[in-house]
């Protein structure tokens, strides 16, 4: 300011009243969108195109007039949302062509997933079709993605209970997963850095309709395993996918269901807390990966006697609780092994502890991947038997 | 912006003040005005021409004393004086009692100070010897006694005109707290000031400002609390005001005001007696102006507009959680609508998704954009509030119940405004009078930002609210930091800031107002119950 009062009485003023008018004239209204100008879209679905070439894709925007308190429609049911299909050569070109359908603009900020059908996943793979959503400003990498077994676009036309937008819904069903443990929940970042990581396996969330009454009623379960180049190679199921959640430590709670001391019946154990690592040991030039896991849980059911104020009873419990965790982490293992797919990151642990080694590895990893030794070291907690301390008892039990 | 202002109103300050130098130079020293003559008649002649015909001037001619050989004459303004007095202790006395004093005696009256001393049963009187006092003192409801044969005058003190009673002030209202306010009479306000501090030291100096209207102005400070410095100031900036009317204090406000080209205002104003008195005690001028209940008080600064009077009458916790409310009542009320139209038209990302549908579904089917619909229902707004203050109270409350009707209703119902605006536009106008202080400032600065956000978003409404920062922090108000004590910090003025720390905590007065005698009290106040052996 004190050279620009050299040049003149009222320079400072001239320079900032010409600050101003430019702020106004070339700054103003720049991305300015009215919210009633734009079509929220809520879900992305890619399916297999009909042509060689191209993508078909379909996008759900939310239809407000369905969604009004006092419907403006009252007399037509028509669904709180509109899929739109579209064509082209890119996903952009896809998502700038509804312009000739929809009045409004397409407007990704509020994107809740991106699903794929499985057959597209495993024949082209999904690489291609996730550019735009990393490139462009405004989907968001918190995006769920996903593969489905039927059609993608059917995905988002399902039957949705209790949140009547198909895409939200599936949000919240994902966001819900947490209380089983058996589907994994994926979004734009974590795919992607599993695709730009040297050796771990990208996973997806599947998800399924499945028929009940007529109506489709989607099924999150599982997990679908992709390879380096983004496509699919294959699946875990339920209990496959929970090992692989409590290896790499993104298990948040979920029921474990476990055989009673006695055999009588069976015990459910919430887990609480789990926390592993994954600790890769070189010893005498051979490679070992140790997965230290610590769980504790709190008996949740029983459907037959068990009383928890016997000390025998209540570490045969933990014991169990232990062996079900080895159970299902060897399950996830065994399906990786097979898939020649390292889901856990094993490589990546490696090259962090490693890296020279790794070099050695890295090319060959595929191979030596499935005849890893691993060892799985679980320490388990039984932490409380919650409200009452013994089952009610049967007439006839001992 | 507002630094090419201040060097224009400097550049017109400088102007003006040559201006007055050569005046000054140029006008002869100000004669004392014609003397009284020594003939009544001439006199009364004089003061007719003056006054003119006017019917409330009354001249009331007399004889008293043995034989009625005095010829007297009672100068006053109907409506002005209280005539009791005049009756029974003017002119009774000189009518009938003088027997009584001069007895059988021939009475020879040599001056008028003996009529003064021995007969008129009235507290204030005093000689006079000129006619511009004449008329000074008559037309602000004291009666002339004019005698034949003086040179002189008697000016008596009936002031007794008709005036509204102490009320409770209808701006500032308290739970809890005295309910008196402010009159238009300058003289009950000094006496309302005064029981509020009994201490010889409350001092109370008096000028006459206006050249038409000779309006009696007053400031009243505490003595050794008050820093002279301050009272000099405005004391000087008070005798600079050569106008032809001060009809408000908000006149004298605009003449001593620091920043004039500040949309914050630098002089503080109340109606109540307790409000002004605590502001003297912290070290504060009061300007007590005749003819309204509104005294200014210096200096001031942006956190007084947070902090009320009950503040200090109830709890601690309660007030100072009131005080925070306020805080944010004042935010909201400038940044509600700017940030309502910057999320609709630029920042739709930020909003989460279920609220995003929500507020879709308010805008869906709204003809204008967010900008121009906060624009019209800020408008809407003022007019109503306008309108709903100056009508009378029953045509007020019409004009509210139409408002409500036609904004709150039947707008949304003909799709024009999207309800969400109804109700940041609604919450803005509640929020805008809980600092009312600020309530101007803040309602243009609304406006501001919201033309701000709806051209640059949200990135406008941070340059809006830096730029108003950096204006404030460079106000200053006779001398003092406004932001104080935030800007400069003053730790130990914070606690009577953001929060109202309890009463024996608040040992010194503020430390740059009051720091001619820092300490307010003594430091082991804190209340305990007694110690048990």
């Amino acid at each position: 300011m004190r050279i620009l009062h050299s040049y003149g009485k009222f320079t400072t003023i001239k320079v900032i009243s010409l600050v101003l008018i430019l702020m106004f004239a070339l700054g103003g209204c720049w991305d300015r969108n009215e919210l009633s100008s734009l079509a929220i879209a809520t879900g992305a679905a890619f399916d297999k195109p009909q042509s060689k070439v191209g993508i078909d894709m379909t996008t759900q925007v939310i239809n407000l007039d369905t969604l009004a308190p006092v419907a403006v429609h009252s007399t037509i049911a028509a669904p709180p949302y509109w899929n739109i299909k579209t064509t082209g050569q890119t996903v952009f070109d896809c998502i700038r062509n509804a312009s000739q359908q929809s009045t409004h603009k397409l407007y990704w900020a509020h994107n809740q997933i991106i699903v794929f059908s499985e057959d597209l996943a495993r024949e082209s793979g999904v690489r291609q079709y996730l550019d735009f959503f990393l490139r462009d400003a405004e989907p968001r990498v918190s995006t769920w993605v996903l593969v489905s077994k039927g059609k993608a676009s059917d995905i988002l036309e399902m039957e949705s209970k209790l949140e009547p937008i198909p895409a939200v819904n599936i949000a919240s069903l994902i966001e819900n997963r947490k209380y089983t443990g058996k589907a994994s929940a994926v979004d734009l970042y974590e795919f992607s850095n599993r695709m730009l990581s040297e050796a771990t396996a990208p996973v997806m969330s599947l998800i399924e309709l499945v028929d009940e009454n007529d109506e489709k009623i989607p099924l999150l379960s599982g997990t679908a395993v992709f390879n380096q180049d983004g496509k699919m190679i294959g699946t875990l199921n339920e209990l496959e996918t929970r090992g692989m959640l409590l290896a790499i430590d993104q298990f948040e709670s979920g029921l474990l269901v476990v055989e009673a001391p006695d055999s009588k019946g069976q015990l459910g154990i919430e887990i609480l807390n789990s926390s592993a690592k994954i600790k890769p040991q070189i010893s005498d030039g051979r490679l070992k990966i140790k997965i230290d896991i610590k769980v504790s849980g709190s008996l949740g059911d029983a459907n037959c006697y068990v009383d928890v104020l016997d000390e025998n009873t209540w570490n045969s419990i933990n014991q169990r609780q232990a062996e079900a965790i080895r159970r299902d982490i060897l399950l996830s293992l065994k399906q990786a092994r097979t898939l020649k797919a390292d889901i856990f990151g094993f490589g990546d642990a490696v090259y962090k502890k490693y890296p020279q080694e790794w070099k050695k590895m890295k090319p060959d990893w595929e191979e030596i991947f499935p005849s890893l030794e691993v060892e799985i070291e679980a320490q388990t907690t039984l932490v409380r038997p919650n409200m009452i301390l013994q089952s009610i008892k049967g007439k006839k039990e001992g | 912006m507002f630094g090419f202002f201040k060097k224009k109103a400097r550049a017109m300050q400088l102007h003006n003040l040559n201006a007055k130098e050569q005046n000054r130079q140029n006008a002869p020293q100000k004669p004392a005005g014609p003397a009284l003559s020594a003939n009544l008649e001439e006199n009364l002649k004089i003061i007719r021409n003056t006054l003119g015909q006017s019917p409330d001037i009354i001249i009331r001619k007399f004889n008293f004393g043995p034989q009625y050989s005095y010829n007297a004459a009672l100068v006053f303004v109907d409506g002005m004086v209280d005539k009791t007095i005049i009756n029974e202790n003017i002119i009774k006395p000189l009518m009938y009692d003088m027997h009584i004093v001069t007895g059988e005696h021939k009475f020879s009256l040599d001056n008028l100070g003996d009529l003064r001393n021995i007969l008129l049963s009235v507290s204030d009187v005093r000689n006079i010897t000129l006619f511009d006092e004449v008329f000074k003192r008559s037309l602000y409801g004291n009666t002339i006694l004019l005698l034949d044969g003086f040179a002189a005058a008697l000016d008596i003190d009936t002031k007794g005109w008709q005036a509204r009673s102490v009320q409770e002030p209808s701006v500032e209202k308290v739970v809890r707290g005295p309910r008196e306010g402010f009159t238009e009479n300058m003289r009950f306000n000094t006496a309302l000031l005064r029981r509020k501090i009994l201490n010889p030291n409350m001092t109370i100096e008096q000028m006459v400002i206006g050249e038409q209207t000779r309006t009696n102005v007053a400031v009243a400070y505490l003595k050794g609390v008050t820093s002279p410095e301050l009272v000099e100031e405005v004391k000087a900036r008070l005798s600079r005001i050569k106008t032809d009317a001060i009809l408000e204090s908000g006149y004298i406000e605009q003449f001593i005001e620091d920043a004039p080209f500040s949309i914050f205002s630098t002089v503080g104003n109340t109606e109540k007696p307790d409000i002004a008195a605590a502001r003297i005690l912290e070290g504060r001028a009061a300007i007590l102006v005749d003819g309204t209940p509104f005294v200014l008080t210096v200096p001031m600064l942006f956190i007084e507009g947070f902090q009320a009077a009950e503040d200090y009458y109830s709890r601690a916790y309660y007030a100072s959680f009131v005080r925070l409310i306020r805080f944010m009542a004042f935010f909201l009320s400038i940044l509600a609508p700017a940030v309502y139209v910057s999320l609709l038209t630029y920042h739709q990302e930020f909003i989460p998704t279920p609220l995003l549908i929500t507020m879709a579904l308010s805008v869906q089917g709204t003809p204008f954009p967010a900008l121009v619909e906060a624009l019209l229902m800020g408008v809407m707004f003022e007019i109503l509030r306008e309108g709903g203050l100056r009508l009378p109270q029953q045509v007020g409350q019409a004009v509210s119940i139409v408002g409500a009707l036609v904004i709150g209703q039947a707008a949304v119902q003909a799709g024009l405004v999207d309800q969400t605006m109804i109700i940041v536009i609604a919450v803005t106008a509640v929020s805008s009078f809980l600092v009312v202080t600020h309530t101007d400032a803040a309602t243009l600065l609304r406006f501001l930002l919201v033309l701000l956000a709806g051209a640059l978003g949200a990135f406008g409404i941070v340059i809006g609210l830096l730029a108003v920062l950096v204006h404030l922090a460079s106000l200053r108000s006779f001398g003092f930091p406004y932001l104080a004590p935030v800007a400069p910090l003053i730790i130990g003025d914070l606690k009577d800031s953001f929060i109202r720390a309890p009463l024996w905590t608040m040992i010194k007065r503020p430390q740059l107002i009051g720091n001619r005698n820092p300490t307010r009290q003594g430091e082991h106040l804190k209340p305990a119950p007694p110690e048990k052996n």
